[in-house]
């Protein structure tokens, strides 16, 4: 089963190739079968991996350009199973739960389809030219699709957010260079135990971990390397922010944890403090500029921000359960932030606004909808037996250990969270229906099952999360080529 | 016996569930009866469990089903277990008591409203919650419980969710607990670093670890950093200073639920809470301080609001933070069993006091304005006698229940803290003061009432009636379950198991004295005030009256220094930083380097194909990178 990878990766692509070709009226069809059976294979990938925390299963190798040191070379650990679960999850909800537009519509499923692959590259590359060439090149569908169907603001989302990511980029790419010419490798197992035995310059190292930071950071837009992520977010059409917020961004975590930290040496472990820093410090923006938003979209969008200031704190304090709390909260947050999105984008199609000012009163006609939106709701806000809390809870508790302070700020998030949730929740669910004509929101069969199913993954999550937090514990942070059972 | 325990939170959540399902197509009749026999199935599991802890050699009884949350490789394994002794035995009767009284009650008040299924739905999801956090075995579980009642609380308060004042009321009730909770996790944080596990109970629970290690092992300092961060948990829920503003605008929600939530059962979690970690705030002289000084002066400023009050409701609501204070002085002057004896019999006479005052706002249709009651006593006679006798319990008149656990407060605070037992006896003395002045104004007196509600006042029927009547016999008797005074000390010796009482205290008699001349003084004060009050003196009040009545001002001191900077940075940092930081960020690029500038006025054009183009350019250099540097070692 070592090609399962490839299978994951190359349905889509043959998907998104079929839509290319067809009829516009089949692109929807042939977009949601594609993604459906991606999805299907990688839950038995996640399903048939062992949990060794040492190496790699579903391993394959095969050369693509051995002469540059470009191989194909995939594999999973309970990390990057379950984020590649996650890719293809929210793929499949991106393409048939957000409504297509109307002129274009194989670019638009064409775009979400690749873009779903190539991250999903990313995240099962033990290459890291591999990594690094996917990781830029899922950012062409995004750019695709913000220029093609995106909001008011466009174009300049799309630049601000190209900048931003290719500065960050361009300096990953130095580093990776640079190690390289010193090593004569891209294998990520090599490089890890070549840099453990100070076989790499220190300075080398030391430029690694600055520069991979600031690439990872970028992407998981890290205060103060979030600026691009506000415009970009709500210029995104619902289905690829789905990707971009819910998979992309969690690139930036998943590179922490798997190339920075291991390879960036005992210079990477002493920017450790600098960035749980960073990360409480995003928890508290974010929650404080997702406050002051107007519109429902932009509030969630900020409040990724806080969100993903947790989970680089798990990810990166080195205490197991917080670590694996992070990688779950991974998977938690693509599934609510997931949910709140096709729920602003349910809001803006029925009552024509996002903006608090002309909601309110959707409870009074939309009951249904408005349950599963505040279950949605106090997932975000971390309430217990939901899965949100979970992972909050698992990264806090794990922090706390060694960063008490960090952790006490972060923990006020907390209450921030409630005060933009609940204020949303007031202004838009609550009080009186206004505007002329308040359509109520009606779901149809297979947006009412998607979000059944978001719901209760919720609560099974907040319930039941040790089968995933087994999974998640197996983050590859031990494992290393000497280990690697498989690897030639 | 030990699965059975599940029954306790499990029958409320499935009873919760079918009204929240199906609730609405089951019809007011079916619906209520759903709920109602939840409660009282989660009664009686609980008296067989209460049972089963008296008969058990231990004094209590456990059970663990399954695990929550636990991560390969490390020491973290949070079961979901229950924990019940003396000490939640209690508790657990009182919420699944009182809350199947308040259930049958609602059935009745709640008659008609469009929301029937949804308010039962969430008045199980709230015993369920409540019943969870009183019987939980670690501290995450007993922190769902915690965060739940706070869930159902919120939903309950904001129930009449067009009304805009109370959605806001649930809000700000959720976000003020926040604050409370972040201090909880942080206890909870502290404690598995001191002793490596959540869990509560059993050898190597916390409590038994603390037990066992005094404060040899832990440090006082850090014994005491904990104790205050659960108080300052306790302080959120359980309405204290600073964090008590919430409770007075949770009023916004129906009757009922401020009966049940807002006075006999959630705000009673934080006593809970500090009683059950009564080892470690022992060991923290400080922490005991801090609990007494705050229980003494949130009692005081509260009882100062309760007397300034014309909403009926909200006399009660301050009449309860007030009450909560005493409670925790009883904790901070060690006197751990009265303070949970005083949350039991406050359950009782509070319970009844506010589901009279529903009984009287349904009466008035609706109506909280004491200035527009009056004379009703004579007109709704069985409620009127029940408040009468809530009244008597609360201001401390013996031989109802509120003298005699009030008066093993004060007897305590006379003991170990003189100053907080003034701040407690002042207290006290205007409880009686304000709780007859609402008597008062509401039953005696001239009817203020407009003749048309006059005319068709609403008379309370059964369902009404009768979970009144029984709270009204357990105010009047309750108290004899502890009266040293007269050689009865049942409550103490049940809770003897996990909390020592205090020694027999020499100043009894005289403080026990002190305590009825005040209660009779200012009660015949009070009566003497409001017999025959006009109208107009009612319109005529001071500026102390107004200070008092907005509870001091406090709501307006933290819009002051807490909301208003929060929001305006908050607006700062969205408006300037955000919508230009990037485009000065790149502005400072742009003007540093030109090349850089043209090139992203550039990619305004064509940014797809400029960036696959710049992505070919930057594998043209690896390739070339690595051509040159040849393939060594490579693979």
């Amino acid at each position: 089963m070592n090609q399962l990878i490839l299978v994951i990766v190359a349905l889509p692509i043959l998907a998104a190739v079929l839509v290319a070709l067809m009829r516009e009226q089949s692109a929807k069809p042939i977009a949601i079968l594609g993604s459906a059976v991606a999805c299907l294979v990688s839950i038995f990938g996640l399903t048939t991996g062992g949990m060794v925390d040492k190496g790699f299963h579903h391993v394959l190798n095969a050369p693509w350009l051995p002469k540059l040191g470009l191989m194909f070379s995939f594999g999973l650990d309970g990390m990057s199973s379950l984020l590649v679960l996650l890719t293809t999850f929210l793929s499949v909800i991106a393409v048939t739960v957000a409504p297509a537009p109307t002129t274009a519509t194989r670019a638009y499923y064409f775009s979400i389809l690749v873009a779903g692959a190539l991250t999903n590259v990313a995240f099962a590359s033990l290459n890291i030219l591999l990594f690094y060439i996917a990781f830029e090149a899922a950012l062409i569908p995004v750019l695709i699709a913000i220029g093609m169907f995106g909001g008011a603001d466009r174009s300049k989302a799309a630049i601000q957010f190209f900048v931003f990511t290719v500065i960050g980029s361009l300096l990953l790419l130095s580093a990776i260079i640079g190690i390289r010419i010193q090593t004569g490798t891209f294998d990520y197992l090599t490089l890890k135990d070549v840099v453990q035995s100070g076989g790499v310059d220190a300075s080398l190292v030391r430029w690694f971990a600055i520069a991979s930071f600031i690439a990872f950071a970028t992407k998981a837009a890290v205060v103060p390397f979030h600026a691009w992520l506000g415009r970009a977010y709500v210029n995104t059409p619902t289905g690829m922010l789905l990707l971009l917020s819910g998979a992309m961004a969690k690139l930036g975590i998943y590179g922490l944890i798997r190339f920075t930290l291991p390879l960036g040496g005992e210079f990477a472990q002493s920017l450790v403090p600098l960035i749980v820093t960073l990360g409480a410090v995003s928890v508290v923006y974010g929650a404080a500029v997702a406050a002051a938003q107007s519109d429902i979209k932009a509030v969630i969008a900020f409040s990724s921000i806080s969100h993903m200031g947790y989970i680089v704190i798990g990810a990166v304090v080195g205490d197991d359960s917080a670590r694996s709390g992070s990688v779950l909260q991974m998977l938690n947050h693509g599934i609510t932030t997931g949910a709140l999105f096709i729920c602003c984008d349910f809001i803006a199609r029925f009552r024509g606004s996002r903006q608090v000012s002309s909601l309110g009163g959707i409870w009074a006609d939309s009951p249904l909808f408005s349950r599963l939106l505040l279950i949605f709701t106090f997932s975000s806000v971390a309430l217990p037996l939901t899965n949100g809390f979970v992972g909050e809870f698992l990264i806090l508790l794990g922090a706390f250990q060694a960063f008490p302070v960090q952790t006490a700020i972060a923990a006020t998030g907390a209450v921030g969270s409630a005060v933009y949730m609940l204020w949303m929740i007031q202004r838009s669910v609550y009080g009186a229906p206004k505007g002329d004509s308040p359509k109520a929101i009606v779901l149809g069969v297979s947006e009412r099952s998607i979000l059944f199913a978001l719901a209760l993954m919720i609560i099974g999550i907040g319930i039941a999360p040790s089968p995933l937090l087994a999974i998640a514990s197996d983050n590859g942070h031990k494992a290393s080529a000497a280990l690697q059972p498989e690897v030639k | 016996m030990s699965t059975i325990m599940w029954l306790v939170p499990l029958i409320p959540l499935i009873g919760a569930l079918i009204n929240g399902t199906i609730g609405s197509k089951l019809g007011e009749r079916l619906s209520s009866t759903v709920a109602i026999l939840s409660v009282i199935g989660a009664f009686i599991a609980s008296i067989a469990v209460v049972s089963a802890v008296a008969g058990s050699a231990g004094h209590s009884v456990d059970s663990d089903v399954m695990t929550w949350m636990t991560v390969p490789g490390t020491s973290l394994a949070i079961q979901f277990n229950l924990h019940v002794d003396p000490l939640n035995g209690g508790m657990l009767l009182v919420i699944t008591g009182v809350g199947a009284l308040i259930h049958i009650y609602s059935a009745s008040y709640m008659h008609g409203d469009k929301g029937f299924s949804r308010y039962f739905a969430y008045l199980n999801l709230f015993v369920f919650f409540m019943a969870l956090l009183v019987m939980a075995g670690n501290l995450p579980l007993l922190f769902v419980g915690w965060e739940g009642v706070g869930l159902a609380s919120y939903l309950l308060i904001g129930f009449w969710q067009e009304k805009w004042s109370a959605t806001q009321a649930a809000k700000k009730a959720f976000i003020v607990n926040r604050i409370g909770d972040v201090a909880l996790l942080l206890a909870m944080f502290m404690l598995f670093r001191e002793f490596n596990t959540l869990n509560l109970y059993g050898q190597d629970g916390i409590l038994a670890q603390l037990s066992a290690s005094g404060s040899m092992h832990v440090q006082t300092g850090v014994a005491t950093t904990i104790a205050l961060l659960l108080f300052g948990g306790a302080a959120g829920k359980s309405a204290q200073l600073p964090l008590f503003v919430w409770l007075p605008d949770a009023m916004e929600g129906p009757t009922p639920v401020s009966a049940l939530i807002h006075a006999a059962t959630m705000v009673t979690a934080g006593v809970y809470l500090v009683c059950r970690f009564n080892v470690l705030f022992e060991m923290s002289p400080v922490a005991m301080q801090v609990v007494a000084w705050t229980g003494g002066l949130t009692a005081l400023v509260a009882a100062c609001a309760g007397v300034a009050q014309w909403d009926i409701k909200k006399v009660l609501a301050y009449s309860t933070v007030s009450q909560l204070g005493l409670m925790f002085v009883a904790c901070g002057c060690g006197a751990f069993s009265a303070a949970m004896f005083h949350v039991t019999t406050h359950a009782f006479f509070k319970a009844l006091l506010f589901l009279g005052a529903g009984a009287v706002i349904h009466a008035l249709h609706g109506e909280q304005d004491m200035r527009k009651m009056g004379g009703l006593a004579s007109k709704i006679k069985s409620t009127h006698l029940l408040v009468l006798i809530g009244t008597i319990a609360i201001a401390g008149i013996p031989p109802l229940a509120g003298f005699w656990s009030k008066d093993e407060i004060l007897l305590a605070a006379f003991d170990h803290n003189r100053p907080v037992y003034g701040l407690a006896a002042v207290a006290s003395a205007l409880t009686a003061f304000y709780m007859w002045r609402m008597y008062m104004l509401t039953f005696q007196g001239t009817s203020r009432i407009d003749e048309h509600t006059a005319h068709h006042l609403h008379h309370p029927d059964t369902r009404i009636v009768l979970p009144l009547g029984i709270l009204g016999v357990l105010s009047a008797v309750a108290g004899f379950m502890n009266a040293p005074a007269i050689g009865m000390h049942f409550y103490s010796d049940w809770l003897a198991p996990v909390i020592t009482s205090p020694e027999h205290s020499q100043n009894s008699g005289l403080v026990m004295g002190i305590s009825v001349v005040v209660a009779l003084v200012a009660s015949a004060l009070s009566i003497a005030k409001y017999k025959s009050v006009s109208a107009a003196s009612m319109e005529k009040t001071g500026s102390l009256f107004a200070f008092f009545a907005s509870a001091m001002r406090i709501d307006d001191l933290y819009a002051l220094t807490v909301v208003r900077p929060l929001t305006a940075m908050a607006a700062w940092s969205s408006l300037s930083v955000e919508r230009n930081g990037a485009r000065g960020f790149l502005r400072l690029g742009q003007s540093s380097v030109e090349v850089v500038g043209k090139t992203v006025r550039r990619w305004q054009s064509g940014i797809v194909g400029d960036y696959i183009l710049s992505m070919a350019v930057a594998l043209i250099v690896i390739i070339s990178v690595v051509l040159i540097t040849g393939t060594r070692g490579g693979n």
